[in-house]
């Protein structure tokens, strides 16, 4: 025994042989994974769904030329030009959208904003007495802290999304894009005397049958446990409670300010009318009051009187604070925990049986968890989901999945360079802007971050497929990029950045040094023209792949930018000459272009988005003027002529470079629930994109359920 | 040498101080071979515990930004009336010496309290969140230490055979892969290339109508891979201490003796082997809690574990102090709890302490 | 992996001429990674940084491990990797071992109140859960690879304090050395000619350890979007094929995932072969002295 011990004792350890073997086994994982790979990569070819787009649009194409307008897919089949639909039994359902005119001159999807839904042949959708029994979601975004209650969700994230389950605006959108009567029986118009005609007054008319939630519920606030009506007082204290009472000029989730602070007077003419009267005329009402503004229970929410965060805050752990008109009622609210609990955010909403348009079709949503939004649909975790805009997928890659339909939405997400002209030169100087403009290959961008899929960005700020777009701006690009980059380094010669050294990067000129801005947004100036290095900052969605590439277009014209990680903070206090961010539903209303770029506005109120101090020239000062009128004007034609001038001013001085403007695709298990559709110009600042509540009450894209 | 003259102390290795050995009950080793009695050790916990708090604390407020501009997303203004107010609220308008003082009064009364991006108390987030963080840490340091033991002494005894330099080769390569490149080999394959596993989450949401048994089966589904990357982690070290202190113990002259009296085999490997291999392997499984620790925020984060990771970084991101501190102060409260079980584990099973 | 302090990676374990050969593996292992990040400038084809058309190209002649989403050449990501993973594992080993062994000498040379004082801190340290700690100081002190090098050194040092204070305390107690300080040697000499050149071993294998634990520390930062945006590294590397969500529906990552994942694998086991032959060297003289003080 001893004598095994002490021989033992010398030859044990590693040999190479053994070296050799850890590295074979490394290979053959290697070899392995590769063997996974290719199996995978078979399967894709036999994509049920190879949908070709062309056919329908063709059929559109021909059907535009005769009528001056999209038809639905009826009109297609029954029209003589029904010879382009060899496909009929593939493609049975096209959405329309009114976003731009049909000239007849081509059917471009995402100028016009043509929305083709797809449908699996023989995919017929229960009927609405059974309705569909559950959709299952992914939660989309982060939402760290945001709990689905009003005043607690934040802007973008899913609990904006859920929230407007629960509760209602007086007015909401379907796949047209147009206003529908929600809360109301009707849109008001000037033609049916809801719209005075200086725009300055707008009556709603209440459905009398909407029911809060804790309707036959006792409650604490509700103590009979009897039937609580929604009344034109809860309207009127909604909009007191936005502006003077509880949540006042404080952390208001509501994209209503600028409506709000316009408003001289709300009446209540009798429980079911209510009149709203304003300073002037304000084009955003509708978006910021008809449905940016979710109908508060006023038996509920008088009694959170102070006016802190803290106490609206309180109402997530009450049952109460998520009982609102709405179609769905969340389960477990009170176990609800934002992006918490065993899987992330998850929750699951009821069909609300006793809901003004009578129960939802769609009889239960659940988020869910999925890890990204493609692993989920090809698990058949998820019923839907989309490709972000910055995802860079090939589109190849994206066409292979197999099993799923998709909706596109042209100009889902955009991509932006802002400078922040508050923190001097060379960041305050349009030359130096413009050379940035030059230098920058938003083609590339385009190509490499958002695989192709959408537009180059209008230099205007607003998006390619805007309706409001204003044509023939400058692009800051003149076709080659040997041009593009001679065209940038003239400009900074100009300037006097130049490389002094040799070192192939460009200092700054000592009589006039550049500012180099640090995370805390404190500027500092090289004296000696060393190295002008300033960081570049990137916030948001944009990725690391994004800001790399920019950087490198920048080194291309000898501007040495560091990249630096920016957090939201900094991007809301605009500590940054340089930053990149992005950010979705481009196609909102075009007074996004004030909210943004006017100085004057963005001066008071913080937000990632803002450019900061374009006040220096005189195209700044025009631009502000012209943003009063946009703002105000009740003639549509010369607020789009305002529109269009901005957008002139501002592709001329160049205080942001809007890069380029992605589709989004989204996609649905083939065969399963199909009436989806993107909300054109859905509530700001994002939602409901696809995920419209419209969708999941009526199952249809178009309407109302008959009777309502 | 005397029997058992050879248990390490508390430093594990074989670079142990030789010092004197004093013999008291209930003693400690310190870093520095020191004997202390059970008081003294829980006072050092309890030193490093205030450390932690202390530095949690003032870390990220003496760094810039400020969490109430941080909370708010677009066009949602602070006026500084409100903001005041707000201040006032979360005790962000005192003096930093007061805030600590508050902040340490509060966790005594294990009040964390609100965070600032939702206003939901900490308490509550973390509760959600800690016992999956405890789950896959446990799952992890069991399994490793149940294979890390069974291995390392297998190994040991057949010292230089094939088995042991299987292992020895496999452990070795184990430990020098970090979790996360581990955590993103089990994904990729697993879960991406041959979907045998969930992708995210640590349970199948909605089960409410399913039994016991079925939620039970599919919460250890989910933990499956997460578990897998973490206790690959752990296991090397694990198996390489046990087999070399397994080796050091069967040369010593009194495992000799015992032999040449004929003791079984078998109960030469549990009393006489396995006793002293014990101690130092406890040590280290006190130790690998503030690594398994810092590994499962990794592993929790490449597989979308809701633990304690997918509250703390993005808590970091906005800058939410109590939410940030109170995630910190779980994990060290975690890893000393453990450190100072086994520490007291130890002074029970020390054999010097039995034979007093 | 667990960085142990103080775990002796390959006490009992091996000796032999086998020992010997696979530290000479690692040996060329590291040479060669050192050559390859030296030679840098030379015998890479594109810059790191450099974007291009070629989005997500496969392996090929003019990109031997093929380009990412931007059109980066993959190769010459993997050898700037090289140099910030040589750069950090230099830096911050060095420094968790000059400041780790410097107070481990005063310590254990002192002895009394000094060393009683740096013990404690030493327990406070050992039993903080660093890593998290490590990513708070990180997000907050900056991301600048000399600063995270910086943090890794300031919350690693009391390893190898601990390893050298009980050395010292060992070597303090041998018959020569005590005669030495009876015969009134000072305490720059006792430590520059007799400890220093006795743990001299014992440093060379702690700065393996803690080269080892910083390259994979400095990675796993990158990994998870909290290293140095500005430069490439095989954590930052991963991170980027992490955030392509295309990764997993095309062979990219391939080329892309699993390069930087093999890279620190292969890293982190020439280390290990390196401190095993160390280790190997020191062992048997350790076993000397024992024998000859029982």
């Amino acid at each position: 025994m001893i004598e095994r011990f002490s021989k033992r004792r010398d030859e044990d350890g590693f040999t190479l042989i053994e070296l050799l073997v850890v590295i074979v086994i490394l290979g053959v994982l290697s070899a392995v994974v590769v063997f996974a790979v290719r199996g995978a990569g078979d399967k894709g070819q036999s994509s049920a769904l190879k949908i070709d787009a062309r056919t329908v649009r063709t059929a559109e194409e021909a059907f535009c030329a005769q009528n001056g307008r999209f038809g639905t897919m009826e009109e297609l089949h029954s029209s003589p030009n029904a010879k382009f639909l060899s496909e009929k039994s593939t493609m049975t359902d096209v959405a329309l959208a009114p976003g731009g005119p049909c000239k007849g001159s081509g059917v471009d999807d995402s100028k016009s904003g043509f929305i083709l839904g797809y449908k699996e042949p023989n995919a017929g959708s229960p009927p609405a007495s059974t309705g569909y029994p559950e959709l299952k979601l992914a939660v989309t975004g982060t939402g760290s802290g945001v709990y689905p209650t009003p005043f607690e969700w934040g802007f973008g994230g899913p609990a904006q999304q859920q929230m407007n389950l629960m509760f209602d605006p007086l007015l909401w959108k379907d796949a047209t894009g147009m206003e529908i009567p929600w809360l109301t029986t009707s849109v008001p118009t000037i033609a049916n005397g809801g719209v005075s005609a200086d725009g300055k007054s707008y009556t709603f008319t209440l459905r009398s049958n909407v029911k809060w939630q804790d309707s036959g519920v006792v409650t604490a606030h509700n103590p009979s446990g009897g039937d609580q009506f929604l009344t034109a007082d809860d309207v009127k204290f909604t909009v007191d409670y936005q502006n003077t009472g509880g949540a006042a000029n404080t952390v208001t989730p509501c994209w209503c300010k600028t409506a709000l602070t316009n408003i001289s007077s709300v009446v209540v003419n009798s429980p079911t009318s209510i009149t709203f009267n304003l300073t002037k005329a304000v084009n955003t009402f509708f978006q910021d009051i008809g449905w940016g503004m979710v109908i508060l229970p006023k038996h509920i929410w008088q009694n959170i009187t102070t006016s802190t965060s803290p106490s609206i805050t309180s109402m997530h752990t009450s049952v109460e604070g998520y009982m609102g008109t709405g179609a769905y009622k969340l389960l477990n609210p009170l176990s609800y925990v934002p992006s918490g609990g065993s899987c992330g955010g998850c929750s699951q909403y009821d069909a609300n049986t006793s809901f003004f348009l009578g129960t939802p079709y769609v009889r239960r949503l659940t988020y869910k968890l999925p890890g990204s939004g493609i692993t989920g649909l090809q698990t058949k975790t998820i019923d839907a989901g989309s490709v972000g805009s910055n995802d860079g997928i090939t589109t190849s890659d994206l066409n292979a999945l197999s099993g799923l339909s998709r909706v596109t939405a042209p100009g889902g997400g955009n991509t932006v360079v802002h400078f922040n002209l508050t923190k001097g030169f060379p960041y305050n100087e349009v030359r130096f802007r413009q050379a940035a403009a030059y230098a920058i290959d938003r083609n590339y961008l385009l190509q490499a971050i958002a695989g192709g899929r959408g537009k180059v960005s209008s230099m205007g700020s607003l998006a390619p497929s805007h309706p409001m777009l204003a044509p023939g701006l400058p692009t800051y690009d003149l076709g080659t990029r040997a041009a593009n980059v001679a065209k940038a380094k003239d400009l900074l010669d100009q300037l006097g950045i130049v490389d002094t050294n040799a070192d192939g990067k460009r200092e700054c000129p000592v009589a006039n040094p550049c500012a180099l801005v640090s995370n805390t947004g404190a500027v500092t100036t090289s004296v000696t023209p060393t190295n002008f290095n300033p960081n570049l900052y990137g916030a948001g969605s944009p990725s690391t792949a994004t800001a790399t590439a920019i950087q490198q277009n920048l080194a291309d014209v000898g501007l040495d930018f560091a990249l630096a990680t920016g957090t939201n903070f900094q991007a809301q206090n605009g500590y940054y000459g340089m930053q990149l961010v992005g950010w979705g539903n481009t196609m909102q209303d075009p007074d996004i272009l004030r909210v943004r770029l006017d100085s004057s506005y963005t001066a008071v109120v913080p937000s990632f988005w803002n450019i900061y101090g374009w006040n220096n020239t005189a195209n700044a000062t025009s631009f502000m003027a012209k943003a009063q009128d946009e703002l105000t004007t009740t003639d549509p034609i010369f607020r789009k002529k305002r529109v269009q001038e901005m957008q002139e001013l501002v592709a001329a001085d160049v205080p942001q470079i809007s890069l380029f403007t992605a589709d989004v695709w989204f996609f649905y298990q083939a065969g399963s629930f199909s009436s989806w559709y993107n909300t054109p110009n859905g509530t700001p600042p994002g939602p409901p994109g696809f995920f419209n509540k419209h969708v999941f009450v009526t199952g249809k894209q178009f309407g109302l359920p008959a009777g309502y | 040498m005397r029997p058992g003259g050879h248990a390490p102390g508390r430093t594990a290795g074989t670079q142990r101080d030789q010092g004197p050995r004093r013999r008291a009950k209930r003693s400690f080793r310190m870093a520095d071979g020191r004997r202390r009695g059970a008081a003294w050790r829980v006072g050092i916990y309890l030193v490093t515990l205030w450390a932690v708090v202390t530095v949690v604390f003032f870390l990220p407020r003496v760094m810039p930004g400020d969490p109430l501009t941080a909370i708010r997303e677009a066009n949602s203004p602070l006026n500084s009336e409100d903001r005041a107010i707000l201040e006032a609220h979360y005790n962000l308008d005192q003096p930093l010496l007061t805030q600590y003082g508050l902040y340490l009064s509060g966790l005594a009364r294990r009040d964390m309290g609100l965070t600032i991006g939702g206003g939901a108390p900490v308490g509550q987030l973390i509760w959600n969140r800690l016992p999956w963080t405890l789950l896959l840490m446990g799952t992890s340091l069991a399994v490793s230490s149940a294979i890390g033991f069974a291995a390392g002494v297998s190994a040991a005894w057949r010292r230089g055979g094939r088995v042991d330099r299987r292992l020895l080769t496999v452990m070795t390569v184990l430990h020098a892969v970090p979790e996360y490149v581990l955590a993103t080999a089990l994904l990729l394959l697993f879960v991406v290339r041959v979907p045998l596993f969930p992708s995210a989450g640590a349970a199948t949401p909605f089960t409410q109508s399913y039994g016991q048994l079925y939620k039970l089966a599919d919460v250890g589904y989910h933990l499956v891979l997460p578990a897998t990357a973490l206790t690959l982690g752990l296991l090397g070290t694990k198996f390489r201490l046990v087999r070399n202190t397994t080796i050091s113990v069967l040369g010593q002259n009194y495992m000799v003796a015992a032999r040449a009296k004929g003791v079984p085999e078998r109960l030469l490997k549990r009393r006489h082997a396995g006793r002293n291999v014990l101690l130092p392997f406890l040590t280290v499984v006190g130790l690998q809690v503030a690594f398994a620790a810092g590994g499962s925020m990794f592993v929790e984060t490449v597989f979308q574990y809701p633990g304690m990771a997918s509250l703390m970084l993005p808590a970091i991101e906005n800058l939410d102090f109590p939410l940030m501190e109170a995630c910190f102060v779980m994990l060290a409260i975690l890893v000393l709890t453990a450190n100072l079980i086994v520490d007291l584990t130890y002074a029970r099973l020390d054999p010097r302490v039995r034979t007093e | 992996m667990t960085p142990l302090d103080d775990l002796s990676v390959a006490a009992n374990s091996s000796t032999g001429t086998r020992t010997r050969s696979l530290g000479w593996v690692g040996l060329v292992i590291i040479a060669t990674l050192v050559v390859l990040a030296l030679l840098a400038p030379w015998i890479r084809r594109y810059r790191p940084e450099t974007i291009s058309w070629d989005f997500l190209q496969g392996p090929s002649w003019r990109h031997p491990l093929g380009t990412n989403r931007i059109g980066q050449d993959l190769a010459s990501q993997m050898i700037e990797g090289a140099r910030s993973s040589l750069l950090v594992a230099v830096l911050a080993g060095g420094g968790t071992v000059v400041i780790g062994a410097s107070v481990g000498l005063i310590a254990g040379w002192r002895r009394g109140w000094v060393d009683l004082v740096v013990m404690r801190v030493v327990d406070v340290f050992l039993a903080t859960p660093r890593w998290p700690l490590l990513i708070l100081i990180g997000l907050y002190a900056g991301r600048d690879l000399l600063v995270v090098a910086a943090v890794i050194a300031l919350l690693f040092w009391p390893g190898p304090a601990r390893t050298l204070r009980s050395q010292v305390l060992s070597l303090r107690r041998r018959a020569h050395l005590k005669a030495a300080v009876g015969f009134g040697a000072g305490t720059v000499h006792m430590l520059r000619r007799h400890i220093v050149p006795e743990v001299g071993l014992i440093l060379v294998a702690q700065f393996l350890s803690a080269m080892g634990r910083a390259i994979m520390l400095e990675a796993g930062l990158a990994f998870m979007g909290i290293g140095d945006p500005s430069r490439t590294s095989w954590g930052s590397i991963m991170r980027d094929a992490g955030d392509y969500s295309g990764l997993i529906y095309s062979n990219a990552y391939l080329w892309w995932m699993v390069p930087p994942m093999l890279a620190i694998i292969f890293t982190l086991l020439a280390l290990t072969f390196v401190g095993m032959a160390v280790e190997q060297r020191i062992n048997p003289r350790l076993a000397r002295h024992h024998t000859g003080r029982a």
